[in-house]
């Protein structure tokens, strides 16, 4: 039996994997052994050998014969299906110009800046991805403020960790143990969540909110921290815009108007705000999109970022620091510029996107974009990894997919959304194929094939290269091959893809910077104003068209809907993570989906009482865009008026239920989190067996 | 030699990983239906007022050895595993009833199944698949 090493693709994290292969065949995995004990893997990485042998792959080219939607398909060569790509894709330019073609990278991403240059060499201004309604909007937040990327907790230095909404224990398992190690150190924690979880468990404080209420949670403690001096009169003096505004905004935000808001009781948020306010150094541990899945999330989010200013965290040891650990430079990702000279979609209806900006068009509206024809016309979609049931009403996405001229998905797995295309491409995974990896510390490693690809399954970049080529597109980067691409990425670490073979557990880069303190002291800060804007410039323009608020200001979900409460008494949130979930691709993996009842409708008992809906029950769960079913699970770990579901599960999919117009103006992300249902026993109680179903 | 297979649930916060390493340890992609040896426990946490998960699993205890009445359970003699003779099960399930953590039981051929601890691991000098899958160690194998 052969052992080798990969990294786990199946999501961010890439954690190392060490995988016995015997003829072939990927026989087991582990957690790469260091020092002779594994460092674990958590439940998705350990079923990997479902993921990769799943009966669902995706295995050879596959050209639609039938009806769109009626799954029948034909395989071709990938000779033809290349060729029937470049024929399309240009018919559509030539007929309808180059932006009628859209690019869309659903997860994973490591191939985005390569599609991204495919677009550009295309001349579509549209290139989009999954970001659209994941993790953008709070990079776009921090942005807003501090003008470069999210910085980090050095939780090797804090004092005080303020957890805001992250089950770290489910979400980021391999974290767990770092977790635990802060509070041996004594580290005290607080965890803002708005149900009692495995890590609030092991909290010094918990503060539990009403979902979709950050915002007025966080201008609370600001008024604490401010009221009782607890701030950083000399760093906000000298690197803050708009502090003045902000003071007299949250002097208004006191702990108990938040405690009427949030559910928090003021004492509590009292004690919070002098933890963290008062025992410096300290950080906050973000998540990536929970605080931005309400309609007020942008801003919210903008409120919870602005406390490490305010409290003179930023970038010093143990605060949330540009440069923690050393860093190694390298090429692509976060590098390639966007095609820019074309109006975008999604550039009319949110424009901070562009402003500010991230390297993407705006998706969150694609249904709409496609069927209403807005701003112009879309005729093409070139997709790798689509899946529809990403978007609220994802049916209307299918719809709209369905009216495409051509429609091609890159996938691993035959979802739906796949079904729905004129074409289909295998891709692989990451046992399947080799992938430049950019580790901490200003580490790099080559992601080893494991196993041969499945059936004729390619490397997602490899495919995009050959298109490139096939339709005579110019890109210096694209054109030289792709042993020559994944040179280019290392180029400026001053490593060389032979110094990674020769190192399957990773390398140091040889051009190395940091770690760093006080960045802002060398240079100011890339905003508007070279300042941190309390004071956003870039919303302040939309001030009068858009009515959008220079402050962080709070509007409360609750008040700014159309929506009956009174025919829709719960709050309704969904996607909060499960250990053995990602999204929508596990769900076909049996070891995982047969953990627990699926679909799982958590509710309060109190809740259940009320609605007469027991234990077990089915549950119909309806909102004003659509319902689904479930199972009733009772929990009391969050407060009664909340109802928990899971989303992406064709069984029954919670993003049926979240209206596609109910959407954060500044950012164009759904209120996911925060919606609103009622319940009702279901009449048939289905069966629950292990679902291979995708 | 002893070995015992040492969980400790307070450090364990219900991730499924050791559920899972358990399948992907004994069985192949296919077995869709494959029952893991680690199980889920509901408990409370009354002071924090937090229900969640545990996985518990065998810790070669041999409770169930003991109640066997045909010596189908019994403890091998190198590693002092609690390991199963099929042969000898005649499906009485007086090992399911008296198993304290609720991981032995009886399949549908009406045969004792129960966590090997990954002795083949053991063989080839490596640590069963829910100590090494675990990223809290909460699960590890001890030599007594």
């Amino acid at each position: 039996m052969e052992k080798k090493q990969i990294f786990c693709g199946i999501c961010s994290s890439a954690c190392p994997m060490d995988v016995y292969v015997e003829e072939g065949k990927v026989v087991s995995v582990e957690g790469h052994a260091e020092h002779g004990k594994s460092r674990g893997l958590c439940a998705k990485g350990a079923a990997s050998k479902q993921y990769l042998y799943n009966k669902e792959r995706i295995l050879y080219p596959m050209k639609r014969i039938g009806e769109k939607g009626s799954g029948k398909f034909e395989r071709i060569s990938w000779d033809e299906a290349y060729d029937l790509m470049a024929e399309n894709l240009n018919r559509v330019k030539e007929v309808y110009g180059a932006k009628s073609v859209v690019f869309y990278a659903g997860y994973p991403k490591w191939y985005r800046p390569a599609l991204l240059r495919l677009a550009n060499a295309f001349g579509s201004p549209n290139f989009c991805t999954e970001s659209s309604t994941c993790f953008q909007a709070s990079a776009l937040a921090w942005r807003s403020l501090y003008g470069n990327g999210i910085c980090f907790p050095d939780l090797a230095h804090t004092k005080t960790l303020l957890i805001w909404t992250s089950n770290l224990f489910h979400s980021n398992t391999p974290m767990g143990k770092m977790f635990r190690s802060l509070k041996e150190r004594g580290v005290r924690i607080i965890v803002v969540d708005p149900r009692s979880t495995v890590t609030v468990k092991e909290a010094d404080l918990h503060l539990q909110l009403t979902p979709g209420t950050d915002g007025a949670l966080a201008l609370a403690m600001a008024h604490v921290i401010i009221e009782e001096d607890l701030y950083d009169k000399e760093f906000v003096e000298k690197y803050v815009s708009g502090f003045e505004e902000y003071k007299n905004y949250v002097r208004t935000f006191t702990p108990e108007k938040a405690q009427e808001i949030t559910g928090v009781d003021a004492d509590l948020i009292r004690q919070a705000a002098r933890m963290y306010g008062g025992s410096k150094p300290s950080s906050i541990q973000f998540s990536v999109s929970t605080i931005v899945h309400h309609v007020n999330g942008f801003q919210n989010y903008r409120a919870v970022f602005s406390l490490i200013a305010l409290t003179g965290n930023y970038d010093i040891e143990g605060g949330n620091r540009s440069m923690p650990g050393p860093v190694s430079p390298c090429n692509e990702f976060g590098k390639v510029l966007r095609y820019d000279k074309e109006e975008a979609i999604g550039e009319k209806d949110f424009p901070v996107w562009f402003d500010l900006p991230c390297q993407e068009a705006q998706c969150t509206r694609l249904a709409d974009y496609i069927l209403e024809e807005e701003p112009y016309p879309l005729k093409a979609v070139f997709a790798m990894g689509l899946n529809h049931r990403m978007w609220p009403q994802p049916e209307v996405m299918q719809k709209a997919l369905g009216t495409l001229d051509f429609y091609v998905n890159m996938e691993l797995f035959w979802s739906d959304s796949s079904r729905m295309a004129d074409l289909v491409l295998p891709a692989c995974t990451t046992f399947e194929r080799e992938e430049v990896k950019t580790l901490r510390g200003g580490r790099f490693a080559l992601n080893q094939r494991a196993v041969e690809p499945l059936g004729e399954a390619k490397n997602d970049i490899e495919v995009i290269i050959e298109l490139a080529r096939r339709m005579g597109l110019e890109d210096e980067v694209l054109t030289s091959g792709y042993e020559s691409y994944m040179n280019y990425i290392l180029e400026p670490s001053g490593l060389t893809l032979e110094d990674l073979r020769r190192n399957p557990e990773g390398v140091k880069g040889k051009v190395v910077f940091g770690p760093k303190v006080k960045t802002y002291e060398e240079e100011p800060f890339h905003t508007p104003s070279g300042k941190i804007e309390f004071w956003s410039q870039v919303l302040e323009k939309y001030r009068d068209s858009r009515g959008y608020e220079p402050l962080p200001v709070y509007r409360d979900f609750r008040e700014q809907t159309q929506v009956d409460t009174k025919a829709y008494p719960l709050i309704l949130n969904t996607g909060a993570r499960k250990p053995q979930f990602f999204h929508a691709r596990l769900y076909r993996l049996p070891w995982l989906s047969s953990l627990e009842v699926n679909p799982m409708v958590e509710i309060h008992p109190d809740d259940g009482a009320k609605y007469g809906v027991l234990e077990g029950d089915q549950v119909r769960v309806t909102s004003p865009a659509g319902e689904m079913e479930g199972t009733a699970v009772y929990s009391r770990n969050g407060r009664p008026g909340v109802v928990y579901l899971y989303h992406g599960n064709k069984k029954g999919e919670a993003n049926n239920l979240i209206d596609r117009n109910y959407l954060d103006p500044y950012t164009g992300f759904p209120g996911y989190k925060s919606y609103f249902c009622k319940i009702e026993k279901a009449g048939e109680v289905a069966e629950h067996g292990i679902s291979t179903e995708i | 030699m002893a070995y015992q297979l040492k969980f400790d649930p307070k450090k364990c916060v219900g991730c499924y990983a050791c559920h899972t390493a358990c399948l992907d340890a004994h069985h192949g992609a296919d077995e869709i239906h494959a029952r893991s040896y680690r199980g889920i426990q509901k408990v409370t946490d009354e002071e924090k007022g937090c229900t969640y998960e545990i996985c518990p699993g065998c810790t070669h205890c041999g409770i169930c050895a003991e109640v066997c009445p045909t010596g189908a359970l019994f403890r091998d003699g190198k590693y002092g595993l609690i390991l199963t003779d099929k042969e000898r099960c005649i499906g009485c399930k007086a090992c399911e009833r008296a198993c304290p953590n609720h991981v032995v039981y009886v399949d549908e051929n009406n045969k004792v199944q129960k966590c090997d601890g990954c002795i083949d691991r053991l063989e080839e000098g490596r640590e069963p698949a829910c100590a090494a899958v675990c990223l809290l160690d909460a699960i590890w194998m001890e030599k007594q």
